[in-house]
């Protein structure tokens, strides 16, 4: 039904359940594929017997193990990682009203990749996102300051937050060469991600350390919104804009950091994500939050399908995978201008 | 968005489904051939007795494994890889990861990746009943993966001192099951070793030599204690310039700090000297190295990575050439 | 119920250049004040400062007595709502969506709903004549239409206290004609509305008091035809400029040169 204000709804919720299902058919994807042959049939009685249904035979204990330890929490993982990619991706973009803002690009990244690279030095997965959030969220704090010379050149906001990037990176290449290397994971995959060593402790603790930060991201739809008529009207009609965008930061920061830590940095998803749901669903935040979450998780999951296929039964890392897709895509995206006609 | 729209992409999405579930052989051709049926007897190895011909080995983790069947073996670890050759039990190797390099044979064999970067599926795909790691392999919730699929994981440190050696031939030949070729192996490798020893304490000069790592120029470590380089430095009677001034593992390599300890011979890895683009581009690209006296003399030692400091079978041979490479005088 | 909008010594500096000297000035609802002056001559200053945009560099604004700076902000939007001159094009949202905006303070507030907000909404667009482009996206509008939109977000706040900025810059003159009614409208019911007007004329048709202001002083503040004469005029904006009496209708015709 449509509303004075929100004109696109009915388009919004029908692109959220496209996105929806699309995102269950690339679970059930990467359920099915892998370097082991797991026949779907099997796959199907593992599940069942999970949840307590019995059909058919006795699965084998190598397809239990397969489908229930290794790719289940792989998938979760990579949902959780995806959607925290696809929503920092798209907070930042109306928080700046910049649209190539992305937490990797911004310092923001590579902040939690060396907030997790320390943390990792506990020698647990734990450590590992905790650090990475705590350095995601003192990145963001720094970007904040930096922020404040966004309003006259956006372009030249990227390029301090692009610099500010490269260094932190140089100081993970830094702690990852000198720490025990029994530790701290190699260069490549703060750089490039890589899902491969997901377990369920993973996933809780993941779940955990960005769960409210996801809540709280999808709860200032509205203030995005009134920030996008600019800070000066926002503030105007009554929006402490400083405090918004503290939270708003340290929301991002606390997200996309718990997901670097888990799964290092995967570019793209969030650049691409969210021109894709504004061009299908419109501006408003409440439908660009959501639908660049599980648009997120989505590019996650057929990227991760990508690295463990595309070299079989070696697995690549699958920020090579997002970066080879959505480099072309989002120069593709950005060709034209982004308003769409209704 | 169109109604229209909205049936393809739901299309595109059931198409996706039954395409990516229906057909198995698309994606998995290439392991398809090696993986048996026998995966139903894996032993459980956190807690069932031993079964009748269990191995039980605990591992440099701390961790016990019972390895009920070593007839597949996926190896992360070059020198393990080696070892398992070396006793003749090669064939039972299905997979490896990059670092082995020798024998020829094994680098014929599939590669799973990186061990240092593992994933637990592409392990798996190969069917293994025993999978032997060091102490870098990881991350740690990859091999706890395998160890939940019911697949044990032994580790074996890598080491850093001569004992690593027969320690990791004995342990590997208990795994297979050949107690008495493993003793008599590692006899023959400490025998090799000893003669090295035994040659270097002949020698009337104690060279200070460093150890360069690298993979080109902008990974230059230094190597101090605790890594196999170590024991071959001070093995072939010369001063280990990293271990001297503290270095433990490895520390990126400070140019003042290279100078001020006056190397008289520096030993660099084949493949990393290679990288960097050979010893002119090696003094480029640290300054003040050509004024030490290894700089000074050109006196820079390559060998093959895995042969020098892996601390496998082939020790003995490679401290016997280090030794002759530091001082020619002692040949013949 | 009458409330007065008042500036109390009032002056604004930039480093040590005076944009506005000391001034005091007191508004009551009921009457369209037009702010009108040169370039540079500190009306936009003056409206900023009114509407709490910065504090005072001396003085200070009150509304009904409480000076600004002690108002929360949401607070302070529901009394007052404040039209700059520009502000950002690519706004991504249709201009329904824009307008209701504009209805940010009254949230949550007792006595407002989401069909109360609904209605205002509609009831500006129809006003101000943008219905028929309300879902069009804001971004593809021409200056001129981004205006009115600007303006009925603006209007929708429903303040009591109404500050624009050159409401009508970028519109033709039916239009602006037609824009100027409205606005003088809301100053009918029990509003303060000024407005910082760059055309005398319309200014003169408009608006019921006139303040000029002339290098960061008021310079003049009354009725339209006692305060806009010639010499002053000529002076303030140095140039010749001749008030004639207007032939169609009561008050002064201003004429360049």
């Amino acid at each position: 039904m449509r509303t004075i204000d929100d004109p696109f709804g009915a388009r919004r919720r029908r692109v959220v359940a496209v996105l929806s299902v699309l995102l269950t058919g690339a679970a059930v994807a990467n359920l099915c594929v892998g370097p082991v042959s797991v026949a779907p049939s099997e796959v199907l009685r593992v599940l069942a017997r999970a949840i307590g249904l019995t059909i058919g035979d006795e699965p084998d204990s190598r397809a239990r193990a397969v489908v229930l330890t290794i790719r289940m929490p792989r998938i979760l993982v990579g949902v959780v990682a995806g959607a925290a990619a696809g929503i920092t991706g798209a907070a930042l973009q109306g928080l700046f009203r910049n649209p190539v803002a992305d937490p990797h690009l911004l310092g923001i990244g590579p902040g939690a990749s060396l907030g997790g690279a320390l943390g990792s030095l506990t020698g647990a997965i734990e450590g590992a996102i905790a650090g990475g959030a705590v350095g995601g969220i003192l990145a963001a704090l720094i970007v904040r300051k930096l922020g404040a010379a966004r309003a006259a050149e956006p372009s030249r906001f990227v390029l301090t937050g692009l610099a500010l990037g490269a260094a932190i990176t140089a100081w993970v290449g830094f702690v990852v060469f000198v720490a025990d290397r029994t530790r701290v994971p190699p260069i490549d995959f703060w750089l490039l991600g890589n899902l491969g060593a997901s377990t369920w402790g993973t996933l809780g603790t993941l779940t955990l350390t960005s769960g409210i930060g996801v809540v709280a991201l999808l709860g200032s739809a509205r203030t995005l919104d009134l920030l996008s008529l600019g800070e000066a009207d926002a503030r105007r009609l009554g929006l402490d804009v400083d405090m918004a965008t503290l939270v708003i930061l340290l929301g991002v920061g606390a997200v996309i950091g718990a997901a670097v830590g888990a799964v290092g940095v995967v570019v793209f998803i969030g650049l691409v994500i969210p021109h894709l749901v504004r061009r299908l669903a419109g501006a408003a935040h409440r439908g660009v939050l959501l639908g660049s979450a599980i648009g997120g998780a989505l590019m996650m999951l057929l990227a991760d399908l990508g690295a463990r296929v595309v070299a079989s039964p070696q697995e690549v890392p699958v920020g090579l995978l997002t970066a080879a897709v959505g480099g072309p895509f989002f120069l593709w995206l950005i060709r034209k201008p982004e308003v769409p006609q209704p | 968005m169109t109604l229209l729209a909205r049936r393809v992409t739901t299309a595109v999405a059931l198409m996706l489904v039954v395409a990516a579930c229906g057909d198995d052989d698309a994606t998995t051709t290439t392991v398809t051939t090696t993986t048996p049926a026998t995966t139903t007897t894996i032993a459980d190895t956190t807690t069932s007795e031993p079964e009748a011909e269990g191995v039980t080995i605990i591992g440099d983790d701390g961790v016990t494994s019972v390895i009920a069947d070593a007839s597949r073996i996926v190896s992360l670890s070059g020198d393990l890889t080696e070892i398992l050759f070396a006793l003749g039990e090669g064939d039972r190797v299905v997979a490896i990861d990059v670092t082995t390099t020798f024998p020829e044979e094994a680098t014929a064999l599939p590669v799973i990746g990186f061990g240092q970067q593992l994933a637990p599926e592409p392990v798996l795909a190969f069917a293994p009943t025993v999978v032997l790691a060091n102490d870098l392999t990881g991350p740690v919730e990859a091999i706890e993966l395998l160890r939940d699929s019911g697949i044990p994981v032994v580790v074996l440190n890598t080491g850093g001192s001569f004992d690593a050696v027969g320690h990791k031939i004995r342990t590997v030949a208990e795994i297979v099951g050949v107690p008495e070729a493993g003793d008599a192996l590692a006899a023959d490798v400490d025998a090799e070793i000893q003669a090295a020893l035994d040659l270097a304490a002949q020698a009337d000069s104690e060279p200070r030599v460093a150890f360069i790592y690298s993979r080109g120029p902008q990974l230059l470590l230094l190597f101090g204690i605790g890594i196999g380089t170590n024991a071959m430095i001070e093995g072939a009677g010369a001063i280990d310039v990293g271990a001297e001034a503290g270095i433990f593992g490895a520390a990126p390599l400070s140019a003042e700090a290279l100078v001020a300890a006056a190397p008289d011979v520096v030993v660099l890895p084949e493949s990393g000297l290679a990288a960097l683009g050979g010893i002119d581009a090696l003094l480029e690209v640290v300054p003040g190295l050509a004024d030490t006296p290894a700089g000074a003399s050109g006196a820079f030692l390559a060998y093959d990575e895995a042969y020098f400091f892996n601390l496998g079978p082939r020790v003995g041979q490679a401290l016997m050439e280090f030794v002759l490479d530091l001082h020619p005088e002692l040949a013949g | 119920m009458t409330f007065r909008l008042a500036a109390h010594g009032v002056s604004y500096r930039v480093g040590r250049t005076a944009i506005l000297h000391p001034l005091d000035l007191e508004l009551t609802p009921g009457q369209l004040v037009a702010v009108v002056g040169p370039n540079g001559a500190g009306k936009t200053t003056l409206l900023n400062l009114l509407g709490g945009e910065m504090p005072p560099s001396t003085g200070s604004v009150t509304i009904d007595g409480t000076p600004i700076r002690e108002l929360a902000a949401l607070e302070l939007a529901r009394l007052r709502a404040l039209l700059a001159q520009d502000g950002p094009s690519d706004i991504p949202f249709p201009v329904a969506a824009v307008v209701s905006l504009g209805r940010t303070p009254h949230r949550r507030v007792a006595g407002n709903s989401a069909s109360r907000d609904a209605a205002v909404v509609a009831d500006t667009m129809e006003e101000m004549g943008i219905s028929h482009i309300a879902d069009r996206l804001f971004a593809t509008l021409s200056s001129g239409e981004r205006s009115l939109v600007s303006l009925a977000r603006v209007l929708a706040q429903e303040s009591p206290i109404l500050l624009l900025d050159e409401p009508t810059g970028a519109l033709d003159v039916a239009i602006e004609e037609r824009t100027m009614d409205r606005i003088r409208s809301r100053s009918n019911d029990d509003r303060i509305v000024v407005s910082v007007l760059h055309d005398l004329n319309v200014a003169a048709k408009y608006a019921d008091r006139s303040i000029v202001v002339s290098r960061g002083e008021i310079v003049a503040d009354g009725a339209p035809e006692e305060v806009l004469t010639s010499e002053l005029l000529s002076e303030v904006y140095r140039h010749p400029m001749r008030v004639v009496p207007h032939p169609l209708r009561p008050g002064p015709l201003i004429l360049v040169g």
